[in-house]
């Protein structure tokens, strides 16, 4: 696993906004390896290197919005999120989405945002749903025990699950099939 | 790539970090002219003239109305600076002020559909009603203007079509609060049907307008 150091992007960000093009270019050059592996967990092919370089220039035109006093992390990985999305609207590409707590470990996102992306993700599915996804994705109990868990049928859980997570996948902008 | 981080590294100036200070400042400003062009041209209701000479209105709704209007268009904006970065997420309670004052409104109108009557209820729409629309819709969309130019180009939104929709909830109910210090249209129906509906419109072109022009 690559490691980022990440604690220090905020200050070369902050840096490059008063207009120091070293501190920029130091950070252009660490985010690239970060938004490689950001892009290849999630797309299961080869156009990361594409998506890469709209992100630098998304992040170099929009680059006033980040908010000196806020941490770093969570907004350049909102604008690598939404060129993801546009992207993947754009060409109906299928993308891999991992319900998984590990989320974001490889690309040096704490656990906790990650976490908190599934948790708002499951918010938006009926409880029933959602506590059928978590114990089956999450919690990495097999079809057989959520159901002995949930008093459904197996194959209830099965099209249970397979519903949820299209239904994640189109509240995310994601069109295509499903990976479970 | 290493051509890309090149070419955007050289040269590279200073940027102003976005910051809401100009979203407030402008939207006091378009408030205070939005008050101006009301009073003088429009002229102030009865109730608050003789307010200004020390006496309470019998009913609370000239001042309850405008204040009520400017709640409306002071949470929006608050909602609108928690959208206008790529981080920003919708969250419900930047609606809450809108569905609690539409119940509390409907809720009236209910009370007085059932105690007066649909006619008489109906009759209560008589007056202004498009010179109420009209300044609502005119005054608000100058309004999206300007915060267009000031702030709103400026932004970085995930959510194009809900921050266009929340600045022109903001503008709107701002344009509203200041027609509410003239028009004296205070029945339930009135507040739903002409400012409630006017303030809808712009917020659905707004959030229209929005989808297009706040993407990135």
């Amino acid at each position: 696993m690559a490691s980022y150091n990440i604690s220090e992007w905020q200050a070369l960000m902050r840096r490059a906004q008063a207009g120091d093009a070293a501190a920029y270019r130091v950070l252009l050059e660490a985010l690239r390896p970060w938004l490689v592996a950001y892009f290849r967990r999630r797309l299961m092919g080869s156009d990361g290197e594409d998506l890469v370089q709209m992100t630098l220039l998304s992040l170099h035109e929009k680059r006033h919005t980040y908010d000196p006093g806020s941490p770093f992390l969570p907004w350049i990985s909102a604008v690598a999120r939404h060129k993801l999305i546009d992207f993947v609207r754009k060409s109906g590409r299928h993308v891999h989405v991992e319900l998984n707590e590990e989320l974001g470990l490889e690309d040096g996102m704490q656990p906790d945002l990650a976490a908190r992306d599934v948790a708002v993700l499951l918010a938006q599915l009926p409880k029933d749903q959602a506590r059928i996804i978590k114990l089956h994705k999450l919690d990495g109990l097999s079809v057989e025990e959520v159901a002995g868990q949930t008093g459904k049928s197996a194959s209830a859980v099965k099209v249970t699950v397979h519903r949820g997570l299209k239904k994640l996948q189109s509240l995310v902008g994601i069109k295509g099939g499903v990976n479970e | 790539m290493s051509d890309l981080i090149d070419s955007l590294t050289d040269g590279l100036k200073p940027v102003k970090p976005l910051r809401s200070r100009p979203l407030w400042l402008g939207a006091l400003a378009g408030l205070v002219v939005a008050v101006f062009y009301i009073w003088f041209f429009y002229g102030p209701r009865p109730e608050l003239t003789a307010l200004m000479g020390g006496e309470w209105p019998r009913s609370h709704m000239p001042v309850v109305k405008p204040l009520m209007f400017l709640a409306l268009g002071i949470s929006a904006l608050l909602g609108a600076s928690g959208l206008v970065r790529p981080e920003g997420r919708p969250k419900l309670r930047y609606l809450l002020p809108v569905l609690i004052i539409g119940a509390i409104v409907f809720g009236a109108l209910l009370v007085e559909f059932q105690h007066d009557g649909w006619n008489s209820t109906m009759a209560n729409l008589s007056d202004g009603v498009l010179i109420c629309y009209m300044t609502i819709l005119c005054g608000g969309m100058a309004g999206l203007v300007v915060l267009w130019r000031l702030w709103l180009r400026r932004s970085a939104t995930s959510h194009p079509v809900s921050l266009g929709a929340l600045s022109g909830l903001a503008t709107a109910s701002l344009m509203a609060a200041a027609y509410a210090l003239h028009c004296q249209g205070d029945a339930p129906v009135y507040l739903l049907l002409v400012y409630g509906m006017a303030v809808a419109i712009l917020t659905g072109i707004a959030a229209l307008l929005g989808g297009k022009l706040l993407r990135w």
